[in-house]
Parts: C-alpha cells; structure tokens; sequence
C-alpha cells in the first residue's frame, strides 16, 4: 500500500526542543510527520487545526509542555481543553476523534517524541485517509 | 386576537405613553407569515402580534441600537441571547426593557422548495430549557397557543455532517441572523490570507463551519435564529448543542441562564492535576 498518512505536529516552543532532541540523540520519525512550531501550545487556534484537517491532514497532534512541568499551568490547560472539545466536534461531524491528539512532551523527551508519534502513525494507517470531500478541499 | 396579544400589546403602549422607551422591538404580520418590526408610536401597537410563527430572534438588533432606549419582546431563547450580549458587555441592561412572552415552542420557517409539507415545531424547540426568558421587566402569561404538530416524525437525524456542509452557500445567512455573532471583524477574515474566502462556493466549508461551531461553544443560546435563516436548511442548532453539551458535562454551564454566571473560558482556573 503507497498511501501514508500526512500528519501535522503542532510544537510548543518548549516540546518542539524535544522533536530536536529526538534528531540529536538518533531517534526516528517518520518523513510524512510535518512539525509547525509555535511559541506556545496555548496560542494554536482550534480553526487552524481544522483548516489543516481540510488542507489534506489525516491526522493533526498537538505536542504541549507537561502541567506538571509549567510554572504556570494555565497554557497547556487551555490547549488540552481546547482540543477536548474539538475532539467532540470532530466525533460530532462523523470523523474519528482520535485523528486530533495531544501529547505532553518536555525539551528532553527526544525518544517519547519519536516512540509516540509511530505508534500514533500506525493508528492513523489503519483509520485511513480522511475523507472530508472531494469539493470541500481547495483545490492546489 | 388572543388574550397574550392584547396583553403585549396594553404593556407596549404603556411604555410608549409614558415614554420609557424609543421604540419596542416586536413582531407583525407580513402577508400570512410574521416578520421583526419597530415601534415607535403607541397608536401603531396595533401591528404587534405574538404567535407560534414568531422565530426570529430579535436580540440580534439590539446591539445596533446600543445608544438608545428600546423595549423587546423577548421568547425564552432570545432572552438568554439578552443575557449573553450583557454578559459579553454588548448592551447595557439598563437600557432595554425586556417584555418576555410565554413560548410554546415556534414553527419551523417555510421555505420555497422545502421537502417537507405542513406545518411541523421546529427541531431546536424539542430541545428548548426555557420558555421564559431568564431576564424579564414584563412578563405575558399564556402566549402562543400549542402548537399543534402535524408531523409526527421528530427531527429528521441526519448526522452526514459532511454532505450536509457541501450543501452550504456561504451566504452568511447564519452570521447575519446570530444574535451572538457579531464580531466587527470577523475570525475568518483576520487570517492573511483568509482563512475562509468568501466567494470560493464550493470550498473550505469545512472550515468555515467547524470555525463557526467553535465560536458558538459555551455562547450559543440555541434560539435556532441560524438555522431557521439558512436557505439550504443545514440543522446548524443541532451542531452546536453538542457543543453545549460539552461545556454542560465539563463545567456544568449553559449560557444565557444567568447574568451572575460567568463563562467558563473566561474565569479558566489554573491548577488540576497532571
């Protein structure tokens, strides 16, 4: 099979040293996982993960600073919220929820980076492409 | 005329009269359906009317009539869309009088080309929490009679959302007619470049839905104004009541039942576990 998924990873500035790390310490990821990076997970706007689903995304994750971790805890709260309800929206619509993710990576989890975004890969293969709509999608 | 009328119709002249407002918003007969109409004279409160054809919600204009002093009649919904638009400091509660009239629950509009026939209560009034609003200085007992369901069939359960957006005209109908959307410079022109164009039709209606739905969680008071407005009758209330749904188990709130209760977005507590 020649389909592979394309995957949009949204970093925090914190997590996305840790994709970084992933490459410095010799871990893998998969060429089709595309990293945005962003100062903060807490200024993604949920439009901009839905305009991804429709550009063509089969699966968007959102990487965060752990709560745990975070002087102030407010951020990823607002992201893991956010992408809460975004998630019963998409189940709403009828796309499966668990194409939208979150994960709490530090700037030194390189290989919590890597092990999760292939396992998350494999889950988005057997799901398969997203079918939003022949016309929906902007065309070029 | 019904008892409710005549009631709605006494209290707006009053007020007229004694001239504690400018003009009351209400709804009067256009052909042999109802639309929105203004006011201002106490010998023209003949032309109000007050029946189950009644849907549109008129909060929608008061934020256009901020400066002045206006009455409304008000059903249940539109008075939580009163309470929203105060909580979001849209309008100052001092300067509106609400005249809240007893709902039963409205028809659905007829629209040319509709698929179904006969006059049948509208999905959103299936789900409705409150026949009075919330926030009232009057209050009409009694309103429009029941309305009487000549389909038995409850609410058609499309849940093909996608075919249903590919359906959409991007006319902007349902911005038009929210009480609650009313950003001077809306979301989806903001983004350079736009994060929805307006006139590619057949395109990005996925994005300009689900933007939309986002917008309206925790806001939408489900007064079906956007719906009820849609010209290819997308059932957009339904959309966003699971979205409610989602702010009622996380934080046990609904909009628009209180003017002491604030949104959960805006007083998010840092704190919580890992």
């Amino acid at each position: 099979m020649s389909w592979k998924p394309r995957v949009i990873v949204f970093t925090c500035w914190c997590s996305s040293s840790g994709v970084d790390q992933a490459g410095f310490e010799g871990f893998t990821y998969p060429p089709n996982v595309l990293t945005v990076r962003v100062p903060c997970s807490a200024v993604i706007n949920p439009s901009l993960i839905v305009k991804a689903f429709e550009k063509g995304a089969d699966a968007v994750l959102v990487t965060a600073c752990r709560p745990s971790e975070l002087r102030r805890v407010a951020p990823s709260r607002v992201t893991e919220a956010r992408v809460s309800l975004l998630r019963r929206l998409l189940r709403t619509i009828g796309v499966e929820e668990d194409r939208l993710r979150i994960l709490w990576i530090s700037s030194n989890e390189g290989s919590l980076f890597s092990r999760e975004v292939s396992r998350i890969l494999g889950e988005v293969e057997r799901l398969g492409p997203l079918n939003i709509g022949g016309s929906m999608v902007e065309q070029g | 005329m019904s008892r409710a009328e005549e009631e709605l119709r006494s209290i707006v002249r009053k007020l007229l009269e004694r001239k504690d407002v400018e003009l009351v918003l209400g709804y009067e007969y256009y052909g042999r359906s109802v639309r929105p109409c203004f006011v201002s004279k106490p010998e023209e409160v003949e032309r109000l009317v007050w029946n189950s054809d009644c849907w549109f919600n008129l909060a929608t204009y008061l934020r256009s009539l901020r400066s002045r002093r206006v009455g409304i009649v008000a059903k249940g919904c539109d008075g939580r869309s009163i309470v929203e638009l105060v909580k979001e400091n849209q309008v100052d509660r001092g300067s509106i009088v609400v005249i809240a009239v007893e709902c039963n629950g409205v028809f659905k509009p007829f629209k040319y080309g509709s698929t179904h026939v006969g006059r049948r209560l509208a999905d959103y009034c299936r789900r409705c929490v409150t026949r009075v609003s919330p926030v009232a200085d009057y209050l009409v007992k009694k309103g429009g009679q029941a309305p009487e369901d000549e389909n038995t069939v409850a609410g058609d359960n499309a849940s093909d959302w996608l075919s249903l957006f590919r359906k959409c005209l991007k006319c902007m109908a349902c911005v038009k007619a929210c009480p609650l959307c009313y950003c001077t410079e809306c979301s989806i022109e903001g983004f350079k470049p736009d994060l929805v164009h307006r006139l590619r039709v057949p395109q990005e209606l996925f994005t300009f839905h689900l933007t939309r739905a986002l917008h309206m969680a925790g806001r939408c008071v489900e007064c079906g104004a956007c719906e009820s407005a849609c010209p290819v009758e997308i059932p957009l209330t339904r959309l966003y009541h699971e979205l409610n749904e989602w702010f009622r188990e996380n934080y046990g709130y609904a909009p628009g039942m209180s003017l002491s209760e604030a949104p959960p977005p805006l007083v998010f507590k840092e704190g919580g576990e890992d």
